[in-house]
């Protein structure tokens, strides 16, 4: 496998919100005039398009004129304030004439093809929509493109919480002692290095549903071992931790486990909450802290896990 | 080189819920297009539904009828069953996979939930009816259903996703990542979708006419198609044929239309026959997307003017058989353009009767088999400009 690299990262900042009085982790929305001029398009897009449009073109910068390969999303919830905007309509009106903009774009691929049209990138595009393991799937399909001689691949990653999304997922238990959030990052990959990359993926792995804390530890060894790594090498840890009490005990047994050195531990979801996609704010926040406090060679590794649907695994060098 | 066979197919559609069932009515050029009869919907149009209740389905599946489970899930998990029975698999690899698209998701069971939900969110709608809602679901469901454990994955690019689950999958083979791929997809009918093209106005009143010059629009339908994908080093049956071409472009012109020349088309089309390594006058059939919108029809006809010029091979859609099965329609037609390649099918185009002014083509309109056919393309185009072909190949 060719070396990927991380060439350039968009994130935005968190603010403190709330539904019902509930504390919740919400992107604090940038100024979207600014960022994306095309007062049409602007018009027409909901918020999460807006956050996912904004984020894209952020991380390309000033290099929006790059000659991209592959334009590759990843989403649990999809469009859901246009999703839920037609359903209501089509409930309201009792199936009569609707607004067919909303249904336009509550397709899960809005926001890839969204780019690709502000952008005129006629190449790949592609759209993961498979819960928590979503951002993996997009990455491993980037790191696939660049192998096969591609060489800059845009992958992004977007989930919105809404008022709705946030009532059903509080009933059906999710947010129970676990912060709700949402979250839009972006990732520019390429297999050459530039001045300013700023780390390198080495690998990834999905780990089957059921684990605990005996298979998740043996499944990093065996992972590291890969990459002729052990534990004892890793300078950074970052960990899904997210307050569920099951879960975060199969965490802290696995840190125990693992017999790390020097390794500083990342708790990423204290900042973005819990949302399909989070994995994506712990990349960012991986390689910021690696880039930032770490020698040049060192390594970083993310576990995120999902006993439910599937958990992962993401090494990182600086 | 390592190259991607097909060892085994599953297909359920409004004209069966087997291969045998599907080919059956091709031969008989018997339409699965009519009423409505699970949706209770308001709109007077013609679907392409599966013959079966949800509780028909469940029995199908050995599973218990009064299970919550998406319609999305019951019509992928009989036609991955099919496939994986088909292709004489034994699940002691670990390294099989799944990869399913899917447009709509849960959508049909969380379209009951909100209507309740509006009215009360603290305590409306039925928990166990918004569970499913998100489209990896369904990719869930069928996984456990068959017990895969390998890698899964999930892939939504509207109309064109199951191309691209299809395409993953070669490339996850071709990169060694996999062995063995269960690849395709599901969709089913639902409300939300019949109204979001009734509000396009897309909507065909009568059965479609893919290809006509009086075509009126499009009949949506349901369903699921998979394919098993072998590497040559452990094939589990005698292939049916190879997939030797594939492509995913945009064509970025329009989030919900296409360029009057078929700008996307032809580029999908295209890349698909490089990757071959193909020319286009070596293409013996071509399943077209053929949808029966003004648009799509005229847009698609013209990229193959343009990629095959007056020497344009038979052609056909099957959409006024099944209707646009969306998420789902690569995956069923996937199966169809296979058993095309392993036995030499042509397919009716259904209600064609005049050519596309100025356009000059003529799709196959009777069955055909035992046809000479080593290579046959098939086109998927969707919302957001995802565009996508694929190639299957006789076995040298």
């Amino acid at each position: 496998m060719k070396p990927i690299y991380i060439n350039k990262i968009s994130s935005f900042d968190y603010t403190v919100g709330e539904y019902t009085g509930i504390p919740c982790a919400k992107i604090a929305d940038p100024d979207y005039k600014s960022i994306i001029s095309n007062a049409n398009m602007r018009r027409r897009m909901s918020r999460v398009i807006k956050m996912g449009v904004s984020s894209a073109l952020i991380c390309l910068g000033n290099q929006a004129d790059i000659a991209l390969d592959g334009i590759i999303t990843a989403t649990g919830w999809g469009c859901l304030e246009d999703t839920e905007k037609f359903l209501n309509d089509m409930i309201k009106y009792d199936e009569g004439s609707l607004n067919p903009t909303t249904f336009i774009q509550s397709t899960f691929n809005t926001i890839g093809a969204q780019i690709a049209l502000l952008l005129s990138a006629k190449a790949y595009n592609m759209t993961y929509v498979h819960r928590s393991l979503s951002l993996e799937s997009a990455l491993t399909d980037a790191m696939l493109l660049l192998n096969e001689g591609k060489q800059n691949v845009l992958v992004g990653a977007f989930d919105e919480l809404t008022s709705s999304s946030f009532t059903t997922l509080r009933r059906l238990g999710i947010y129970r002692n676990c912060l709700a959030g949402e979250g839009v990052n972006f990732f520019l990959l390429g297999t050459d290095k530039t001045d300013t990359t700023l780390a390198q993926i080495k690998g990834l792995t999905t780990l089957p549903t059921g684990t605990n804390s005996d298979s998740v530890s043996e499944s990093v060894i065996r992972f590291l071992s890969v990459y002729g790594l052990h534990p004892s090498d890793l300078s950074l840890i970052a960990l899904g931790k997210n307050g569920k009490l099951a879960s975060d005990r199969i965490y802290d047994e696995v840190i125990s486990i693992l017999a790390l050195k020097d390794a500083s531990v990342l708790l990423f979801k204290q900042t973005c909450g819990e949302y399909p996609t989070a994995m994506a704010f712990g990349l960012v926040k991986t390689v910021e802290q690696l880039s930032s406090n770490s020698e040049v060679g060192s390594y970083a590794l993310l576990l995120n896990i999902d006993e439910a649907f599937g958990s992962s695994l993401i090494l990182i060098q600086h | 080189m390592i190259k991607v066979f097909v060892t085994g197919v599953g297909v359920i559609s409004a004209i069966g819920t087997c291969l045998d069932e599907n080919m059956q009515a091709l031969r008989l050029e018997k339409t699965g297009i009519g009423v409505d009869k699970y949706l209770s919907t308001k709109l007077q149009v013609p679907v392409g539904q599966v013959k079966y209740s949800n509780e028909e389905l469940k029995s199908l599946l050995g599973l218990n009828t009064d299970c919550i489970i998406s319609r999305t899930a019951l019509l992928g998990m009989l036609a991955a069953k099919e496939a994986i029975i088909d292709a004489n698999l034994e699940f002691k690899t670990q390294k099989i996979g799944l990869i399913s698209a899917t447009s709509v998701g849960g959508i049909d069971l969380s379209e009951n939930f909100y209507k309740s939900f509006r009215e009360d969110p603290n305590s409306g709608g039925n928990l166990e009816e918004v569970l499913m809602h998100d489209c990896s679901a369904s990719t869930l469901a069928i996984a456990q259903h068959l017990g895969i454990e390998g890698f899964t994955s999930t892939i939504s690019t509207a109309c064109s996703s199951a191309s691209n689950a299809i395409m993953l999958g070669a490339r996850m083979i071709k990169a060694g990542m996999l062995d063995t791929v269960l690849v395709g997809g599901t969709d089913a009918l639902c409300r939300f979708t019949l109204n979001g093209f009734n509000s396009l106005k897309l909507l065909d009143e009568e059965v479609c006419r893919p290809f006509d010059q009086n075509r009126k629009g499009l009949n949506l339908g349901e369903g699921a198609g998979f394919l098993v994908l072998q590497d040559e080093s452990c094939l589990s049956r005698t292939p049916y044929c190879e997939l030797t071409g594939y492509s995913n472009v945009n064509e970025a012109y329009h989030q919900a239309g296409s360029t009057a020349e078929g700008d996307g088309a032809f580029a999908a089309m295209t890349e698909a026959l490089r990757v071959a390594g193909l020319q286009p006058s070596e293409i013996d059939y071509v399943n077209v997307h053929g949808t029966g919108t003004p648009t799509n029809d005229s847009s698609e006809g013209n990229a193959l003017k343009r990629l095959f010029g007056n020497q344009v091979p038979a052609f056909s859609s099957v959409k006024s058989y099944i209707g646009h099965t969306l998420g789902a329609s690569e995956g069923i037609e996937a199966v169809y353009s296979v058993l095309s390649v392993a036995k030499g099918y042509i397919y009716p185009n259904l209600n064609f009767e005049d050519s596309m002014v100025g356009l000059n083509l003529y799709p196959a309109t009777k069955w055909e088999e035992n046809a000479r056919i080593k290579h046959v393309l098939s086109n998927s185009f969707g919302f957001g400009g995802n565009n996508s072909s694929l190639v299957f190949s006789a076995i040298k």
